[in-house]
């Protein structure tokens, strides 16, 4: 499964973001997830904690952990393998009223054009907005527009909850 | 025979030798995240440090691989100047004929006199990798935090 999945979404996003819009911003990507665009999700959830430490803790993490790149190689017949390669763009910006963290993917490798006219670090996959709700509680809003990265959904709930610091591994 | 002369080229990394006194000591706990990539299954889960050395220039410099097991291991790394370190867990299944790796980097600067302690660790698809620096003299160790390559300026 482990090394399958990567290439199952490279390919269901080639067939199906074709006709679909991929977010080439990230009030784009808001948009097409307040329409429900196919693959797009949101998950909402608070946390008893103030606002400036939840939105240090996510910008360290943010950018310690999804400053990545994979890599793969697959069988496609034959003796013939292709590759892949997924290189992660993050980027935070902070104010005192939102931290709005988002996640840019950029993908190359044998026979695989991104189409619709990516934007130069990718298109934009994951944006999470946090947010003050009083003096001890924060909100975090993750939305995200591709398949797959359930993986950095759990990581992101467990950094603002404190219970893990680890890194999802995203060629899961 | 392509997959043959793949997985030769990917496990054929040049190791990472040095004369230096041993500043950088990597622990390492793997736990592989798919039965696929187990031996019984014919398959693989490595994990890997690559050393680069970094000059005033911030020109990058490959300096050989050392594979990460169970067992820790120690090596010596140039004091007072950066050293890129990419840490790379990657997947092989004879089964799918497939391969897929991620990576994590760090730039680290070793001061001289002291010992870097890094614990590597995966389980359940997640990863950790921390960074402490030691003083043998006093007993005192800090967690270093994650220095992206970008934070290297040219002198």
């Amino acid at each position: 499964m482990v090394l399958i999945r990567p290439f199952f979404v490279l390919s269901t996003a080639v067939l199906l973001f074709g006709c679909a819009s991929q977010s080439k911003t990230a009030d784009q990507l808001r948009d097409n997830v307040q329409r429900n665009a196919t693959f797009s999700s949101r998950e909402v959830f608070e946390v008893k904690k103030p606002y400036r430490q939840v939105s240090d803790t996510l910008r360290k993490k943010w950018l310690e952990c999804l400053d990545s790149t994979t890599t793969g190689s697959f069988h496609r017949g034959g003796n013939t393998f292709g590759t892949l390669t997924n290189i992660y763009k993050p980027k935070v910006a902070v104010t005192d009223r939102r931290t709005e963290l988002t996640l840019q993917h950029k993908q190359t490798g044998t026979g695989v054009t991104q189409l619709g006219g990516p934007p130069p670090e990718g298109f934009f996959i994951i944006v999470t907005d946090v947010y003050p709700i009083d003096k001890n509680t924060s909100r975090v809003d993750v939305q995200k527009h591709m398949p797959g990265y359930a993986g950095v959904i759990k990581a992101i709930r467990n950094w603002a909850e404190g219970t893990s610091r680890g890194c999802p591994d995203l060629a899961q | 025979m392509l997959f043959a002369g793949v997985l030769a080229g990917c496990s054929g990394l040049p190791p990472y030798e040095s004369d230096l006194p041993a500043n950088l000591n990597v622990r390492t706990k793997l736990s592989s995240p798919s039965v696929l990539l187990t031996s019984p299954l014919a398959g693989t889960f490595d994990a890997h440090m690559h050393v680069t050395a970094v000059d005033r220039r911030c020109q990058k410099n490959y300096r050989g691989s050392v594979k990460l097991g169970n067992t820790a291991v120690s090596v010596g790394i140039p004091a007072d100047q950066p050293s890129y370190l990419v840490f790379e867990f990657s997947g092989r299944s004879l089964l799918t004929r497939g391969s897929a790796s991620s990576t994590y980097a760090t730039l680290l600067t070793p001061r001289s006199g002291h010992q870097y302690d890094v614990d590597v660790v995966y389980a359940d698809e997640m990863y950790s990798i921390t960074v402490y620096e030691r003083n043998p003299r006093s007993g005192l160790r800090r967690e270093v935090e994650r220095r992206p390559f970008s934070a290297c300026k040219p002198n």
